[in-house]
């Protein structure tokens, strides 16, 4: 830059007194000039290059070694600002980093699709039929309980009724005896 | 000839029983004094019944010997079934059965018994104790209670003393009524009435009468219809009580159980 301006300078001071060879030295200077600002262009992209990686590579989590990102992490420090690339490179990075994450939430998804929806369903319908199951025994124990019911009742019938039976052949017995009596005492007054 | 000798002596062998034919006359006079000391009077032909079956002879003897007196009949031979004469014991009598009777069985005999005698109903007491005599001979019955004997005895308020009482294996205590003139109404409703309450059942709150059944005897179909309306079991029997100046009004009724049809038999006899 300053050598530039001593140029400009020089020819301004020299004027156009010799103009071809200040022609020829111009376009030379010129011819330099360009060389150098395509150089110091190159320099600057290459910097701007390795800013964009540094910055990239620091951008939320330190990811690269450091004889990648040091000439990036100095450039930045100098003021050199990251190019383009590096949001390609931090929207890889992030995709990097994402893609287990999103892999992983992919697999849990995939899992939970694959496995735990089933395991809840598998869950849910058993908790069903639980509830139903405990309906049924409920409803089973009100049967039971009714059929107890019904059962004390026709024991007691059946215990009545057996009484009843016993008291009738107690009778049955005592007619008979009766009959026997009756039937001895008839015999033993025929004749009289 | 023989045989019919050997066959007779067969049979007194048996009678005997291996006791001394004295020991069975002593044994036939006491069944007989026993008799009609149990009854209070008897007649010969049912003292024979009773101490010898089949052979007369033993009252006729036991009034030689003085044991018995022989009271005519008033009614001489006129009624069927009446005796002639009625027997009673004398004192040696008496003092012959006493001699061997157990205490609890020694009953009062009167010394003027011949006078206590009931001509009224000879001809009923005097079958009562025929066939008494008759039923104890062929084993029918065990045992007997004479009207004597029942008098000595207690027996529950309202129940029908009856002409005897029966011991009869397998049956109990059965009272014997013989029945040959028909009651009036309430007569026959007081008797049929004392009758249930001397042979109801024993209950839990009830000891029961004196008698486990009743055989009412009768000649006389209408009597025994009678008695058999009387003892339906449904049938209602009117209760019978003395007003003030002693005459009977009805004072309720009563039913005649269930329980009668197994405990009454009515039976018609002939004279």
């Amino acid at each position: 830059m300053t050598r530039l301006l001593v140029l400009v300078l020089v020819l301004v001071l020299t004027g156009c007194g010799d103009d071809e060879a200040l022609r020829a030295e111009n376009a030379r200077l010129r011819e330099a000039l360009a060389a150098q600002q395509g150089q110091r262009q190159a320099e600057l992209d290459a910097l701007a290059r390795a800013a964009s990686v540094a910055a990239a590579c620091d951008w939320l989590v330190p990811t690269c070694p450091a004889s990648v990102a040091d000439p990036g992490r100095r450039a930045l420090a100098a003021g050199v600002s990251p190019g383009p690339l590096g949001l390609w490179l931090v929207a890889s990075k992030l995709a990097v980093l994402l893609l287990p994450l999103a892999a992983a939430v992919g697999m849990g998804g995939w899992v939970w699709v694959r496995w735990s929806r089933a395991a809840l369903a598998e869950a849910e319908a058993a908790r069903a039929l639980l509830a139903e199951l405990d309906a049924r025994r409920a409803r089973a124990e009100a049967d039971i309980e009714r059929l107890r019911g019904v059962w004390t009742t026709r024991r007691a019938e059946v215990e009545q009724a057996q009484a009843k039976l016993a008291e009738l052949r107690a009778e049955e017995q005592r007619l008979r005896d009766a009959v026997a009596r009756l039937r001895q005492m008839r015999d033993g007054l025929t004749g009289l | 000839m023989v045989q019919s000798a050997m066959r007779l002596r067969e049979r007194r062998a048996a009678a005997l029983a291996g006791r001394s034919p004295r020991a069975v006359g002593a044994e036939k006079d006491r069944a007989a004094l026993t008799w009609v000391y149990a009854w209070g009077w008897s007649s010969a032909s049912v003292i024979d019944a009773h101490a010898s079956p089949g052979r007369r002879g033993v009252a006729a003897r036991l009034v030689r010997r003085g044991l018995l007196a022989a009271t005519p009949s008033p009614s001489g031979r006129g009624v069927k079934g009446a005796p002639a004469e009625v027997l009673t014991l004398t004192a040696d009598g008496v003092a012959e059965v006493e001699a061997v009777l157990p205490a609890a069985e020694v009953i009062p005999y009167p010394s003027n018994a011949d006078r206590l005698i009931p001509w009224h109903q000879l001809r009923h007491d005097a079958l009562v104790q025929l066939w008494t005599a008759r039923r104890l001979g062929d084993g029918t019955i065990s045992g007997y209670v004479t009207p004597r004997q029942m008098a000595g005895r207690p027996s529950g308020a309202g129940e029908k003393q009856p002409d005897a009482c029966w011991r009869w294996p397998g049956v109990g205590a059965v009272a014997v009524e013989l029945e040959l003139t028909a009651k009036r109404e309430r007569e026959q409703a007081q008797a049929a009435l004392a009758l249930l309450r001397a042979i109801r059942p024993k209950t839990a709150t009830d000891a029961g009468g004196g008698y486990d059944a009743a055989v009412i005897l009768s000649h006389s179909p209408a009597i025994l219809d009678r008695w058999r309306r009387s003892l339906t079991p449904g049938e209602t029997l009117p209760t019978y009580e003395r007003d003030a100046s002693r005459h009977w009004r009805r004072a309720g009724s009563r039913t005649v159980p269930e329980w009668v049809r197994d405990r009454v038999i009515l039976q018609r006899v002939e004279l």
